[in-house]
């Protein structure tokens, strides 16, 4: 407990003097002022000028918006791993108490629960669509997986920060997924099922009522988090050996 | 303190061994130099002691617990200065040292004072990002004191320091010494080893050479020989009297009875000498 309060105060201080790690802890947060304040006002514009009602697809916006919050703080999580591994501050942790394990597990699950209570708090403060937050608990669980599943890349196949921050626009591609969920309505939209927020998105959209789909995008969903993420952490021990 | 017997490891991969069968015992309140090129298995040997790499054959024991088996709280009272400073860039000294030493359980100390020790503290606010690599080596050198521990692993501590900042590296260590720690110090760096190990181990391809108290391999691996320079009609000269019955050497008496001496100097080897005349090689 100890040498979580000293990482998390170490985190603070990094975050608090990296202009760059700063916009992942803002983003989200403007991100559900937009919602809120800025969306409706867009809505109300499209359906006035050009009779097109957005609030149709409110509850897509929201789903695509859930994988955001994970996202950014996955960046964040992996901005700092790639500045301790250049630092060569996992080698001296293997040589303390804390040990390298107990730094990955801190750098997994910490930033993890983060996004999770963060995705919460930007879907409950946006006030979009009504939702049903109790067969939300999964999704968004799942979702947060994904935040150690970014960083961990990250601190694989970046060998600097500005690596990383290229690799980190690239990982745009996984913002496709969901769209192909939505507008493709063959079969073969379940192709985008090799992205991990494919999953997240379709569950979402099943989440209002739990139907059987929503059992089979969720577990499904859970398989493939999984895979990426220990695929990834096996990979980074790899690397930070 | 540290017990090693047979100790053998090949990395994976690797078709042949990079440690070849080695012993060794450092007793408590020894310093202890592991000398020797790179590539000779230095850094194995250091990183299997500091029960970092593991899979090793043979054993290899600190305080009793054989490394293969040690858990997490075995570093409370160890300390480790690695060759390359790991230290957060964007910390300050003091917040380095604050932040390491609350990884730990147990009694810690005082960050002020162990930065003074070195010449850091009006640097104490400084971000390291902003330290010159002699500050960083400092910094890196007291953190392995956070702790309080009772045995020090120290790679290559006076590397990229000016002679006055070495000294005080070598004071500190000598003074920890005398606290009754234990220190394990990898080098490639004679003249250090010389001033501070109690024993030193020679090691080249895998394998341990000779292991013994620098004075020792210094007086045996030379000659016994005194080496005189003396002015006479205008030059240089030298003579060499050898040291059993000197009292007693009539030329050396007269020598020094006739002759403006110069210098003096005993033949025993040098560290470097002895190194070169074992192995083979240089140590560049």
């Amino acid at each position: 407990m100890k040498k979580t309060a000293a990482l998390l105060r170490g985190d603070i201080i990094n975050i608090r003097r990296d202009a760059l790690l700063l916009v992942n802890i803002v983003a989200p947060l403007l991100l559900a002022l937009f919602l809120r304040f800025v969306l409706p006002q867009i809505s109300a514009l499209l359906l006035s000028r050009l009779q097109f009602d957005l609030t149709v697809h409110y509850p897509f916006i929201l789903s695509f918006m859930t994988l955001f919050t994970p996202f950014m703080m996955g960046a964040l999580a992996g901005f700092i791993l790639l500045d301790d591994r250049d630092d060569n501050l996992l080698a001296y942790f293997s040589v303390t108490p804390l040990t390298k394990q107990g730094y990955l597990a801190y750098r997994t699950v910490v930033p993890s629960v983060l996004s999770f209570a963060l995705t919460f708090a930007v879907l409950a403060f946006a006030k979009l669509a009504a939702v049903n937050y109790l067969s939300l608990i999964p999704v968004i669980l799942m979702a947060s997986i994904e935040t150690p599943i970014a960083a961990l890349f990250l601190g694989t196949y970046a060998s600097n920060k500005v690596e990383g921050l290229a690799l980190m626009k690239a990982m745009g591609i996984l913002f496709f997924a969901p769209a192909v969920g939505y507008f493709v309505k063959s079969r073969l939209q379940l192709l985008a099922g090799i992205f991990p927020t494919y999953w997240v998105t379709q569950s979402f959209l099943e989440s209002t009522r739990p139907t059987p789909a929503y059992w089979c995008y969720l577990l499904a969903g859970l398989a493939v988090h999984a895979l990426y993420f220990s695929y990834l952490l096996k990979k980074f021990k790899v690397k930070a050996e | 303190m540290i017990e090693v017997n047979g100790l053998r490891f090949t990395y994976p991969g690797n078709a042949s061994e990079t440690i070849k069968g080695i012993d060794f015992q450092i007793r408590r309140g020894e310093i202890f130099g592991l000398l020797g090129p790179s590539g000779a298995g230095k850094s194995t040997i250091q990183k299997i002691v500091i029960g970092i790499l593991k899979g090793y054959k043979g054993s290899a024991k600190i305080k009793g617990t054989e490394l293969q088996r040690i858990r997490p709280d075995f570093y409370e009272k160890i300390g480790v200065g690695f060759e390359l400073p790991n230290l957060y860039a964007k910390f300050t000294a003091v917040e380095n040292l604050d932040f390491f030493r609350s990884l730990y359980s147990g009694d810690t100390e005082n960050p002020m004072v162990l930065l003074e020790q070195v010449g850091l503290e009006k640097d104490a606010k400084t971000r390291v990002s902003d330290f010159s690599k002699g500050m960083k080596m400092r910094l890196n050198f007291c953190r392995a004191f956070v702790n309080k521990p009772d045995l020090v692993f120290l790679d290559e501590p006076t590397s990229g320091l000016d002679p006055v900042n070495a000294k005080k590296i070598k004071d500190i260590i000598l003074k920890k010494k005398q606290e009754g720690k234990t220190i394990f110090i990898t080098t490639h760096n004679m003249t250090v080893a010389e001033e501070i190990c109690d024993r030193v181990a020679f090691i080249i391809d895998g394998q341990i050479k000779l292991i013994d108290s620098p004075r020792n391999l210094k007086i045996s691996r030379g000659k016994k020989q005194l080496q005189v320079e003396y002015a006479e009609a205008g030059g240089i000269r030298q003579a060499d009297f050898e040291l059993a019955g000197l009292g007693s050497n009539p030329a050396f008496l007269k020598l020094l009875k006739e002759k403006e001496v110069q210098t003096m100097h005993t033949q025993e080897a040098s560290l470097e000498d002895i190194f070169i005349q074992v192995t083979g090689r240089s140590l560049a």
